[in-house]
């Protein structure tokens, strides 16, 4: 049994648009993508919906060939053996949660406002999101305030619908390119992330910082672009 | 069908890797078990993935195929481990069981070294000489171990100069050495390498603790700041603690140990080999169990057998075995809370360079040195400088409390917060207590139907308060530091594993009250060795590694008879 180490590889494609969904009907492909494009939006720079999101999470929900990238670009590892099985109980799961939860996110919007989610607007969209996330906006806290309990959430498992998916939208957002998410870097670019320029680039052992732990080096001038926005 | 062996070693990470590669070096034939893979040499150059790696847990044991259960007290029911089995199976592979495959847990690890403190090795003593009998906490069962530091001393040293360590020495032979650590334990020597660089933003933390009259200095770390024999320099990638090294910085025993013991011709070893049974003949082991690569089930025979597959699996083969005759294996678990926290500081930090270790530590608080407080916290934690080795994935789940994960004032948020994160985190020890041990799940079977592990443990008041009082500690930190933003993870935190579980099979000098002897030894069955984190008595506040190392290397050296 090949396992592990010894997954063969398989070529599959990242690449188009909804005309090249594997999982989502193209219903769910346009209302996950209005979803992801409110979760992580567009501003003066890309967000989710430039970034693809929408078709990372349809290439992780269609099975399992899409699940570890191998390292010379666009091609994955077969997953064989015991793991197999895990992770085909892992992805029909989430196949049910999406289809359950997009289902849920069209009631909430056909009863806020007698529309499908995709064809609301901006402002109703995140009402909607709102009211599926169940949690209301929380207030800030900044370090100056004294006696607070300062705390984070350490794990994202066990989610529910929308915390699921407002996490695959960061993951699409924020992974390698190879996975069919962060499409021409642009979550990457967005928060100042340099990343390997291509997983098959990282073989050659290239892709580090040591030259830029030089002493005195200025930390601003590694990401032009954004320092000349001000940021 | 049963073959004669010399010995056989269950598990190659940290300290099995060294045993094998040490006895087969010695002559002895080995037979290495490994529930992993076999990783070729070259497996690990295609690692910058953060999603292969990290979100979809690449290297660790997945928990449908290796379940381990938790629950907080007796009477409840267990379930597969809340914090690590939601819908994606896995979570960051610092609260899992550590790695699988050749390196084990050193594929994956930070490479955060210590030699315990000399307290660290009488806690005992040391909490009833300061507080008196009476601040042994009710319940507890704190003992001394059966050695001291001095005795440990020359393996430390080993492990620095035979794997290979980077660091400042703080003190050689009782001399205290300018930079270094002023509180540590006296070494003959100092380390093989320099430390590594630290990012420039780490010098707020420094220059911060001075100001506030600490004595910080450079985390010793498992990674080689310059080539070093079968290390390479680190080239400062960001993609570190969960991932495996690809220009073969990082110490692990796939790249130090287990090379050298494959060249000596005695060593063999069989991938995907699960140990489901010792076998014993008496009170002498007799060889071992284990379903291969597609089901089929085998018995092997051999003199010697160690088992060095992590302190809960060794606990769970133990238990499955039947070695237990004095009720002894799986009790005294004990763990880490971290204490993570994060910040925000004004200038870049570039949080995505470098190796979680190109850190700082003060050491002021640190076990034995916490002054008298309020909270009666009588052990303390070092405080350790988190400033690169945050790849975006994992740095975007974790926003300051109060804010939501989505929507354009997060996505302004992390936009321009990202490269200013600088992170803390401290290791507060929890204590031995009664109601905190391991057995066999009677509901819950793996699917080759064998017993889950199963975790009963809670976080005791002085957990609690441990985590509270280095909370006010961070937090003075982080305004000396000027951050503008400041969090920490729940007290008391959501998880109960955190790949530093000790103490399942303590060792000791008296065969009723402990499971090994100070090398390893089953009292209970012969030529038996259960190696690794479960041997520890105690769970100093340091990162446990470098410590199982110098117990392998003291097991090595027992079983060839040169001690």
């Amino acid at each position: 049994m090949a396992s592990r180490a010894e997954w063969q590889r398989i070529t599959r494609s990242v690449t188009g648009g909804p005309e090249n969904r594997l999982f989502f009907t193209a219903h769910e492909w346009a209302t996950i993508d209005a979803a992801t494009a409110r979760i992580y939006p567009t501003d003066e720079t890309p967000g989710a919906r430039e970034a693809m999101a929408v078709r990372f999470i349809d290439r992780y929900l269609s099975g399992l060939d899409y699940i570890f990238a191998s390292a010379d670009g666009d091609a994955f590892l077969q997953i064989s053996g015991k793991d197999r099985d895990a992770w085909r109980i892992r992805i029909e799961k989430l196949q049910r949660k999406y289809r359950d939860g997009i289902r849920r996110l069209d009631d909430v919007a056909l009863t806020e406002f007698k529309t499908e989610f995709r064809h609301l607007d901006a402002a109703q969209q995140d009402r909607a999101l709102e009211i599926l996330s169940g949690a209301p906006k929380p207030r800030r806290i900044q370090v100056a305030e004294e006696g607070e309990v300062h705390v984070q959430n350490i794990s994202d498992d066990d989610l529910e619908f929308f915390a699921m998916l407002a996490l695959h939208t960061r993951q699409g957002t924020f992974c390698d390119p190879v996975y069919g998410g962060n499409a021409g870097r642009v979550g990457w670019d967005a928060i100042g992330f340099p990343g390997p320029p291509t997983l098959a680039s990282t073989q050659d052992c290239s892709y580090g910082h040591a030259d830029k732990f030089l002493t005195d080096f200025d930390w601003g001038d590694l990401i032009p672009h954004l320092k000349s926005r001000g940021r | 069908m049963t073959k004669k062996k010399e010995a056989i070693v269950v598990g190659l990470g940290a300290s099995g890797g060294i045993i094998a590669a040490e006895l087969a070096k010695a002559g002895v034939k080995v037979t290495a078990l490994e529930k992993g893979p076999h990783y070729p040499e070259d497996h690990f150059r295609d690692k910058q993935d953060e999603i292969r790696y990290y979100t979809r847990g690449a290297l660790v044991p997945h928990l449908s195929t290796n379940p381990i259960t938790w629950r907080a007290r007796d009477g409840q029911t267990a379930r597969l481990l809340p914090w690590a089995s939601g819908p994606l199976g896995t979570t960051e592979p610092l609260h899992l069981p550590p790695s699988i495959g050749t390196g084990g847990g050193t594929l994956h690890w930070g490479g955060a070294v210590w030699r315990h403190r000399e307290a660290d090795f009488h806690m005992r003593s040391a909490l009833i000489k300061r507080y008196g009998a009476a601040a042994i906490p009710e319940g507890t069962s704190i003992v001394d171990w059966p050695f001291g530091y001095d005795d440990l001393e020359p393996y430390y040293d080993r492990v620095e100069w035979e794997l290979g360590v980077s660091g400042q020495a703080g003190n050689i032979n009782g001399e205290l050495v300018a930079g270094g650590n002023p509180f540590e334990a006296p070494r003959k020597r100092g380390y093989p390498m320099p430390p590594l660089r630290s990012a420039a933003a780490n010098s707020r933390f420094v220059e911060a603790t001075r100001r506030l009259g600490l004595h910080p200095f450079p985390q010793a770390a498992a990674i080689a700041s310059e080539d070093y024999k079968s290390l390479k320099g680190c080239v400062y990638c960001g993609f570190c603690h969960g991932y495996p090294c690809h220009v073969n910085a990082k110490q692990t025993s796939h790249v130090t140990s287990v090379p050298e013991g494959l060249a000596s011709g005695n060593l063999d070893i069989i991938p995907f080999a699960r140990v489901i049974q010792v076998n014993r003949d008496g009170g002498r082991v007799k060889g071992v169990s284990y379903i291969d690569a597609v089901g089929k089930v085998h018995e092997i025979e051999a003199d010697i057998v160690v088992l060095a597959t992590y302190s809960l699996e060794n606990t769970r083969l133990l238990l499955q075995s039947g070695i237990n005759a004095n009720g002894q294996v799986g009790k005294h678990f004990m763990t880490h809370c971290f204490g993570w926290s994060t910040g925000v500081v004004p200038e870049f930090t570039n949080s995505f360079m470098g190796p979680l270790v190109g850190a700082h530590v003060v050491d002021d608080y640190t076990s034995e040195l916490i002054p008298d407080n309020d909270l009666g916290v009588v052990w303390g934690s070092p405080i350790t400088s988190f400033p690169g080795d945050t790849q975006p994935i994992e740095a975007s789940h974790n926003t300051p409390p109060g804010m939501r994960k989505w929507g354009s004032e997060y996505k302004e948020w992390f936009a321009s917060s990202y490269r200013r994160i600088f992170s803390m985190h401290t290791q507060t020890s929890s204590l031995p207590y009664a109601g905190g041990y391991c057995d066999l799940d009677p509901n819950i079977k793996d699917p080759f139907g064998q017993p889950a592990l199963r975790i009963t443990h809670d976080w005791m008041p002085h957990d609690i308060n441990s985590m509270k009082f280095f909370t006010r500690v961070k937090q003075a930190i982080a305004k000396e530091m000027g951050m503008t933003e400041f969090w920490e993870e729940p007290n008391p935190p959501p998880y109960h594993l955190s790949t530093h579980e000790v103490g399942t099979h303590r060792m000791g000098l008296d065969p009723e009250t402990s499971v090994v002897d100070p090398y390893g030894e089953s009292h209970e069955c012969e030529k038996l060795f259960a190696v690794g984190g479960g041997q520890f008595p105690t769970l100093p506040s340091y990162n446990p590694t470098m410590t199982i190392q110098a117990l392998a290397f003291l097991t090595a050296d027992r079983i060839t008879g040169k001690i």
